[in-house]
């Protein structure tokens, strides 16, 4: 080879390249253009739509969308309290079944027309007469007997009993009666027929699966209009990848809109980056391990086949001993948690309760003096067996196989456990039949987890009897695990129809106090919020709560969304104006374009010569 | 020529020792061949002997000395993992458990693929057409689509890790035996043994068996770095048993607690180099075994 060629080779592919980058340098200008007009938001996801249909939708990516799509008579706060929202104020009746709304004047819907207590009455309507729409709602529109309006601006809501807390948390979203009253069965999913129609700060306009969710704003919300244009979900297959697109300033906000969230190690990593801040907060999610001890039905028929050493609340009770739930936060976690007491997790202050006196300290030594007292004898191979020589105390632990945050505590738990002289084998399975054989009560000890809500009826109306199965084939799934204290029940009733709220505090509380000294559940920790946004191009964004909060997976009303500016208004400040880029665009083309014409002639010579 | 052996049984045995010499030698010829067998030797000896390398402790959660995610140190020399844990520690032993499936999932399919091959080509007739048909039905499943459809259905545990491997590899060998079998079964010695009578086992297990067997081990070896390199694939995907160390469940659990965003290189590398060295030192003896029995492959020589 000649060193002529060589060179020739070389000129040709740098001229090649100058020219890709100057069609690039050409293309951008015009994409940066366009995005200079509108403001928009980048939020990360990985998670599918089920419906758009606010009364059927159950993901949490649909709860987002709702809550900005549409409004509920009254929102929650940053401080997860009730504030006005189409409501501006509200009545009890002496009896606490009727409730009175004065409907918020001047609201139109996003395609102008306007917003009246016709279209609140419409849609608590569908709840009580709409079959499929009342049946997914069951547990509050089973309460409800009729919605009313008087007047365009007052609306009139009567229950069958008294339940102030759910008609000032339940989120029901207002629907426009004009265009739903055209649909054929609002419960089907005609209601994602695109745009959608609603009176919140934001309606989704765009939907392509896999790929992003647009939402525009609405100029005319009646608490401001938002500081965005438009708020863009972009689809990432991976955690990993929306951290990289964060990094890169591709994307804005990073958070619980990606299934999983953000782990620490990824905090870390984003920490290190200028124009990233890192959020690492308390959040609503618990995680914990179920015992069987026993699955009945209402007439108290048992079925599933649980160890009956589960039964013992000893066994139970040092089981729970031997777990040293800080050293799961530090290292399942990185100290991104807290360990947790009950079903209440320590965000929601006032319901949460600190488990007093009650509390259980890691303890092997007194878990093995505990199930020394009561019989349960080491045999030979160190496993402790039922007293009067009966079954060995080896239990069946199911896991989430695709959780390996689990698999970790698995490990520890097992470990813990074989020094008590309980063996205890894991066994990883799909979180579809996983569910089904808890509820099946074909198993010893399980794991789950919720994202608690801001009432705590929902989540402790889980452990009530009234809620346990009729049959005994699993298809029932309102029980958590088969809890059944009728204590507990008269608190719970208590509790719901209690209108002051530092009393039914006081018995939220107490139901947690007796549902932890049971022990039918282990709760192991509260999990963190981790997420992470680009405060170069996004700021001002609120809380929930206000002190320490989350902007993403926000409940009620998506606060963060609603007040987040984006950071240099107008795109003339930030980078070189079209006319640079375009001269410069002309200058590479020029210069590419000789050094082609040049390597071009070179290429004569040479064949000549050669 | 020296002693002339007088029974029939010592004339066999001598014939098997000297075609095995010559085998060796046609073996021992190439340097990757050998290379490989080395390789392969060190880490065989390294996975059985982890126990004794590295005590089980050092696998327990509650018994970890280590930090979170520390890089190598004198104490860690490849670093530890989230919960603490020496990732060499990990390592070695997770090569017990690939090396197990790998070889496990690849000895199934090849008994499977041998005997369905075999009985294909010689008995032949409508029973060899659906066999073959079978076969090439598994042959055009895309393998890792079907592995995991596979584990979503069956649950996961070792046992159906390789149950499904052998169950996607199967084919491919088979293939080749029934078509080995065919060039057998043209002989002149297969006519004159039915000629002296001999039934349909007797000319499968005696003659047709043992001049496909060579074959036979030279693509099961080739056969067990795919079969390392599908389990490693599905435990990293996080279809494997997370209560078991493996390499791809390490892989698994370092890219599930972000050792990608933490740049926690030896989180990653140290398994995933050590497929590598695996499915190379397979691969190399695979390869060095098909030339000795299929001199056509032999090359002018390492």
């Amino acid at each position: 080879m000649n060193p002529h060629a060589l060179t020739r080779r070389f000129l040709s592919a740098l001229a090649v390249l100058a020219l890709t980058a100057g069609a690039l340098a050409v293309a951008a200008p015009g994409a940066a253009a366009q995005e200079d007009d509108v403001d928009t938001l980048l939020i990360a996801t990985n998670q599918e739509v089920d419906t758009f249909n606010p009364f059927k939708r159950r993901n949490v990516i649909t709860y987002e969308t709702s809550m900005m799509t549409y409004d509920t008579l009254v929102k929650m706060g940053t401080e997860y309290e009730p504030v006005p929202g189409l409501a501006t104020e509200w009545v009890e009746s002496e009896d606490g079944l009727t409730w009175t709304f004065t409907i918020r004047e001047g609201v139109t819907w996003s395609d102008g027309e306007a917003l009246t207590a016709n279209d609140v009455a419409y849609t608590y309507g569908l709840l009580i007469e709409n079959q499929a729409i009342h049946d997914w709602n069951v547990d509050f529109a089973g309460n409800l007997v009729s919605a009313e309006a008087p007047d365009d601006a007052t609306f009139v809501l009567t229950l069958a009993q008294p339940a102030p807390w759910d008609v000032l948390t339940r989120e029901v979203y207002i629907v426009p009666e004009h265009v739903w009253s055209q649909f054929p069965d609002p419960s089907a999913d005609d209601a994602n027929q695109l745009p959608l129609v609603g009176s919140g700060p934001f309606q989704v306009t765009e939907y392509k699966t896999d790929e992003l969710i647009r939402l525009k704003a609405n100029p005319d919300y009646w608490d401001g209009a938002p500081g965005f244009d438009e708020i863009v979900y972009d689809y990432y297959a991976e955690t990993d990848a929306a951290v990289a697109a964060l990094e890169a300033g591709e994307v804005d906000v990073v958070g619980s809109g990606m299934q999983g969230g953000l782990n620490p190690a990824q905090i870390e990593a984003l920490a290190k980056q200028d124009h990233v801040t890192v959020n690492d907060v308390q959040g609503r999610r618990y995680v914990s391990i179920t015992l069987n001890h026993g699955t009945v039905t209402q007439d108290g028929t048992e079925f599933g086949d649980g160890h009956p050493a589960l039964k013992d609340p000893v066994v139970r009770k040092a089981m729970h001993m031997a777990i040293d739930k800080q050293a799961l936060v530090d290292t399942v976690l990185d100290g991104s948690g807290s360990p947790a007491t009950s079903i209440i997790p320590a965000i929601f202050a006032q319901y949460h309760w600190d488990g007093g006196d009650s509390l259980v300290q890691f303890d092997i030594e007194g878990a093995n003096a505990l199930l020394d007292e009561a019989g349960y004898e080491r045999g030979e191979d160190g496993v402790r067996t039922m007293p009067g020589g009966g079954q060995r105390l080896s239990f069946r632990f199911y896991q989430h196989a695709d959780n390996t945050a689990y698999a970790t505590i698995a490990q520890f738990a097992v470990e813990w456990w074989a020094e008590l002289g309980i063996e205890v084998v894991p066994e990883a399975i799909e979180q579809g039949e996983l569910n089904n054989l808890a509820y099946l009560g074909e198993f010893d000890i399980a794991f789950s987890g919720w994202g608690v809500g801001p009432n705590p009826t929902e989540q402790l109306g889980m452990h009530t009897c009234a809620v346990l199965p009729t049959l005994t084939d699993g298809t029932e799934r309102s029980s958590e695990n088969s809890y059944c204290n009728p204590d507990f029940d008269a608190l719970h009733e208590q509790q719901k129809v209690e209108s002051d709220p530092d009393a039914r505090a006081e018995l939220v509380k107490e139901e947690q106090r007796l549902l932890y000294e049971d022990t039918p559940v282990i709760y192991l920790y509260y999990q963190n919020v981790m997420e992470a946004y680009d405060h170069d191009s996004v700021t001002g964004m609120t809380t929930q709560p206000t002190e320490n909060g989350m902007v993403t997976g926000q409940q009620g009303f998506t606060w963060s969304y609603w007040s987040a500016q984006p950071v240099g208004g107008d795109g003339d400040e930030g980078g070189p104006s079209a006319w640079v880029w375009i001269a410069v665009a002309a200058a590479v083309i020029v210069v590419a374009g000789a050094g082609f014409v040049l390597t071009l002639r070179r290429k004569k010579t040479a064949d000549e010569r050669e | 020529m020296t002693a002339v052996p007088t029974s029939p049984r010592a004339l066999r045995r001598a014939r098997t020792r000297q075609s095995l010499a010559r085998s060796w030698a046609a073996y021992r010829s190439q340097r990757a061949g050998m290379v490989g067998l080395v390789l392969l030797s060190a880490i065989v000896v390294l996975a059985v002997a982890a126990p004794l390398l590295v005590d089980q402790s050092q696998l327990s959660v509650t018994q970890a000395t280590g930090g979170r995610m520390e890089p190598p140190s004198a104490e860690f020399p490849l670093g530890t993992d989230e919960v603490g844990r020496s990732i060499l520690a990990l390592t070695l032993w997770g090569s017990r458990l690939s090396l197990i499936i790998g070889l496990t999932a690849t000895l199934a399919a090849i008994l499977v693929g041998t005997a369905v091959g075999v009985t294909a080509g010689h008995v032949g007739g409508w029973y060899g057409w659906v066999a073959l048909r079978v076969s090439d039905w598994f042959m055009v499943l895309p393998s890792l689509v079907v592995a995991i459809a596979l584990l979503a259905v069956l649950g996961r545990s070792m046992g159906t890790t390789i149950l499904v491997i052998a169950l996607v590899s199967w084919s491919g060998t088979t293939r080749l035996v029934r078509a080995q079998t065919l060039t057998v079964q043209a002989r002149p010695y297969l006519e004159r043994a039915r000629a002296l009578g001999a039934g349909h086992w007797h000319q499968m297990t005696r003659h047709v068996l043992p001049n496909v067997l060579p074959l036979v081990l030279a693509s099961a070896t080739l056969l067990v770095p795919s079969a390392i390199l599908m389990e490693s694939s599905l435990a990293w995907l996080g279809l494997g048993d997370p209560n078991v160390v493996s390499w791809g469940s390490i892989l698994n659990r370092a890219s599930d607690n972000g050792a990608v965003s933490a740049h926690a290189w030896w989180y990653l590398l140290p398994p995933g180099l050590a497929i590598l060295l695996v499915v190379l030192a397979f691969m190399m003896c695979g390869r060095a075994l098909e030339a000795v029995f299929n001199p056509r492959l032999r090359g002018e020589g390492a």
